[in-house]
């Protein structure tokens, strides 16, 4: 059996892999808001809170991995709030919705800043 | 360290990256990527590409993982290779998806090491299991009659070659990841060939298992309607899982099994004594045990199917993961 790797190894890979995950934030965040802008104002903005969904859904699953416990937790409510939106009614709750992306879009806009620092 | 040569697919680059960092912790160093199911198959189909194992994420643009699931099952050469689905826990209608779809187990996101570890250790250990089976095979005499005399009347794994039905351990593998809810809304039900030991004793080997399909078919069509799931768990035992809300008669679905049965010519070997007899149990819910063992009411409800007046014990029935 090969020994574990040391421990500062270990944390500097992970710190790479973190590094470019707050490297994709500014992106996230601009097609988010993108996204938010487009469902305030379309009649019918399902396939917007679909596309919400799916970006929530890719930080949800990451974030928390990589220390961003609270960051993960917004986008899984984000996620789950996003994917509620039916074809049927797509401007039901739409409102509530998109305070919790604009929720979710402070706290990115914080780890990045903290990042900077 | 490990040599299992891994395909792994997902279309946001840091999580495959973040994978690469995770299984290199857990030992596994001769991993592949790919962000799409589309470059899946690429890879798949070089010439000299050989995958060991398949972890897929199941939200994807495109094509999506319960899908390629199905695509890479349908490969001969990957028939039965371990494929491990990466989900997250508002994905659970997913689940019983990439189940039908042949994939072997789950890890949830947010990943953590412990349970890739986990993961792989189970993949590893059906790996290092086929390959000891297939070792003895290639050394056995090459006929077909030896080759089935091998076959265990205990085993669980002789119709694993059967599409229509889901390996015993895949089964147990499905309950143990469901949420409470589902498990809710969901019933075991036992099917028993009673003379199972006789037409084992009669005909062992290659006919037995032969025998066992037909049955598992017979069962498969007269259990209809919606989502079941079958496994077969070696010594004439069959287990069905089942939406609650299915309508379900034992006796209808007793006589509607004898029928089917009846209707394959050739079947009973010399005469009616060596018809198969099925006896169908009476549906079974975890109930209470939710919080205990999640499989037990698949052993409950084989139990019921054998006429026995306690609950089985799960070490009563000897299978192959």
């Amino acid at each position: 059996m090969s020994p574990e790797p040391d421990c500062a190894r270990i944390d500097a890979e992970l710190a790479r892999v973190r590094g470019h995950f707050i490297g994709t934030l500014e992106n996230r965040i601009l097609d988010l808001d993108a996204l938010v802008t487009h469902c305030r104002a379309a009649e019918d903005p399902y396939l917007g809170f679909e596309a919400i969904a799916r970006q929530a859904h890719k930080i949800a699953g990451l974030a928390p991995t990589l220390g961003f416990q609270d960051l993960g937790r917004d986008a899984r409510e984000v996620e789950l709030a996003a994917g509620r939106i039916t074809p049927a009614r797509p401007a039901h709750g739409r409102a509530a919705v998109l305070a919790q992306v604009e929720k979710l879009l402070d706290r990115m806009e914080a780890v990045l800043n903290t990042s900077w620092h | 360290m490990s040599n299992l040569k891994i395909l792994v697919v997902d279309d946001e680059p840091v999580f495959l990256e973040l994978m690469a960092h995770m299984l290199a912790r857990a030992g596994y160093r001769e991993v592949e990527f790919a962000q799409s199911a589309e470059e899946a198959l690429e890879a798949i189909d070089r010439p000299l590409a050989r995958f060991d194992c398949f972890l897929l994420d199941i939200q994807m643009d495109g094509m999506n993982g319960v899908e390629l699931c199905t695509r890479i099952r349908a490969m001969q050469p990957y028939a039965r290779t371990p494929i491990v689905m990466i989900t997250a826990m508002t994905e659970k209608h997913y689940v019983d998806a990439a189940f039908l779809a042949g994939a072997n187990d789950f890890v949830n996101k947010p990943i953590d090491l412990r349970e890739v570890r986990a993961r792989m250790g189970m993949v590893e250990a059906i790996l290092s299991e086929r390959s000891q089976l297939s070792m003895v095979s290639s050394q056995l005499v090459d006929t077909e009659a030896v080759v089935g005399a091998r076959v265990s009347f205990d085993s669980a794994t002789i119709l694993e070659d059967c599409d229509f039905l889901a390996p015993a351990s895949r089964l147990e593998a499905h309950l143990l990841r469901q949420g409470t809810l589902r498990l809710l809304s969901s019933v075991a039900v036992g099917v028993h060939v009673e003379n199972a030991r006789a037409l084992h004793d009669r005909a062992p080997g290659l006919p037995f298992a032969d025998l066992m399909a037909e049955v598992g078919y017979a069962i498969r069509e007269a259990i209809s309607g919606g989502d079941r799931i079958l496994s077969y768990f070696g010594r004439g035992d069959f287990c069905a899982l089942l939406p609650q809300a299915t309508p379900f008669d034992r006796q209808e679905v007793e006589a509607a099994i004898e029928l089917k049965l009846a209707q394959i010519p050739g079947l009973a070997f010399d005469g009616p004594g060596m018809m198969p007899v099925v006896k169908v149990g009476a549906p079974k819910r975890n109930g209470l045990r939710l919080l205990g063992d999640t499989t037990w009411m698949l052993y409950a409800a084989m139990a019921d199917a054998r006429g026995e007046d306690r609950a089985a014990k799960k070490e009563a029935i000897a299978h192959v993961a």
